[in-house]
């Protein structure tokens, strides 16, 4: 019986312990709060599609113009009954509180249920971001951000199938999934 | 005398010397002025003290980190954190004695990041790294040095091929008590990839023409320090799940008040 309840224990050791080696997107064992204050994991997204990006919500130049983009994405999805998540993360860990992106999602007016704003501790943040392939710095002293933007598209398997460069908001189903 | 007898001393004393060597380099607060990224209004940063390993990551301690995280073993590798030539020096999950004292390469940002957060500490920041790495063996600051840069640049002017690849710490220690952080192999910083923006960022015009027009080091910040150039451009050209086989890591760690 001790030797069940030990190898039981083991068990759940190691999986609690989370991947180090992830075999697919939704392993990663990133932990973000939701702009609904939730702490979630990608394992929350298993088996369905996800449209990626990060953004913050002080910034002025590109992020609006990478939302709209990804507005037309979501409509050009919702068009074709194509279901997928909408997950934003945001590049300011320091900044960017949960609520502040409870309030960036209702200004720019991500309503449905499928958006999900997220920040997330520094290091899970650059991390997640060198799995994306997203490049960004922050300047030390401004907090200023410079970053790429991109949209990156995962299958319902986990897996990293496409990523979208550049501000242009020109998007047909063809360049989707 | 009979090599099993070279593999016994290196073995005994090699270990000893990890002892006394293992502490880590105490790097004083200070000013920089780095190749990139500062704003246009903006002369140099500052940079809080910190403590820095004084050599790269050997085999010998990598391996030390898979035996306690079998998902790193080198059978374990996917394509979302190190790329298929992850440890492939290694003969099997582990090094052979003649790479136990040799810098550990071939391993992914995840990898060394996931190897410094266990002892404690992280990956330097680039400006840390670059920081400690322009001090010459007598000045903390040798960017503007020729005799300096030009040695350098020797290093890096040589293919990387597999030449006889040398044991960490045989290289004189710089201003601060640091080996290694030129001439043996090159390094993953914590944001490796932060210099080199791409995609169409609206503002970057004058960022991208550092690294593109043939004469990029002449709009960086400093003329002589051609040197860095490289090492910045190396940088950039890295994913995170890439694994090179003259690319390794040393750990930073925060100054405990």
């Amino acid at each position: 019986m001790i030797k069940k309840i030990s190898s039981v224990l083991i068990v759940t050791f190691f999986i609690s312990t989370g991947a180090a080696n992830p075999k697919t997107f939704y392993d990663l064992g990133y932990k973000w709060k939701t702009d609904q204050g939730k702490t979630v994991t990608l394992k929350s997204f298993k088996g369905q599609k996800v449209v990626a990006t990060m953004v913050y919500a002080s910034c002025q130049t590109a992020c609006p113009l990478i939302i709209k983009k990804l507005q037309k994405v979501h409509e050009v999805l919702s068009k074709h009954k194509v279901a997928a998540q909408f997950f934003i993360v945001s590049f300011d860990s320091k900044r960017d509180s949960y609520k502040k992106l409870g309030h960036f999602k209702m200004h720019n007016d991500l309503n449905e249920d499928n958006w999900t704003l997220a920040v997330g501790s520094e290091a899970d943040t650059r991390a997640y971001a060198n799995i994306l392939g997203i490049k960004y710095s922050q300047n030390p002293e401004s907090g200023e951000i410079m970053h790429d933007n991109k949209i990156i598209l995962i299958d319902e398997k986990g897996k990293i199938v496409k990523s979208i460069e550049g501000l242009d908001a020109s998007i047909e189903k063809e360049d989707l999934f | 005398m009979p090599r099993f007898l070279v593999y016994l001393v290196i073995l005994t004393f090699g270990h000893t010397f990890q002892v006394f060597s293992s502490s880590p380099a105490e790097i004083p607060a200070g000013s920089f002025t780095p190749l990139f990224g500062l704003d246009k209004n903006q002369k140099a940063f500052r940079v809080d003290a910190f403590l820095i390993d004084r050599t790269p990551v050997t085999n010998s301690e990598f391996n030390q980190f898979i035996k306690t995280h079998k998902d790193w073993r080198r059978s374990q590798k996917t394509s979302l954190v190190a790329d298929q030539n992850y440890l492939k020096h290694w003969r099997a999950d582990g090094p052979s004695i003649k790479q136990l004292h040799l810098p550990v390469t071939n391993v992914s940002w995840f990898a060394a990041n996931d190897y410094c957060t266990w002892k404690g500490g992280r990956l330097p920041s680039t400006l840390e790294w670059e920081y400690v790495a322009a001090a010459d063996s007598k000045k903390a600051d040798a960017s503007k040095d020729p005799e300096f840069t030009s040695k350098l640049l020797k290093w890096y002017e040589k293919p990387s091929g597999d030449e006889n690849p040398r044991p960490v710490g045989a290289n004189g220690e710089n201003f601060y008590g640091v080996k290694d952080l030129h001439q043996l192999i090159w390094e993953w910083t914590y944001d490796f990839n932060a210099t080199f923006v791409t995609a169409d960022n609206r503002q970057d015009g004058d960022k991208m023409k550092n690294f593109f027009c043939g004469s990029g080091a002449i709009n960086a910040n400093s003329r002589e320090d051609y040197a860095a150039f490289m090492r910045y451009a190396f940088r950039s050209s890295l994913g995170a799940s890439f694994t090179v086989n003259n690319l390794g890591f040393r750990c930073a760690y925060d100054k405990k008040n």
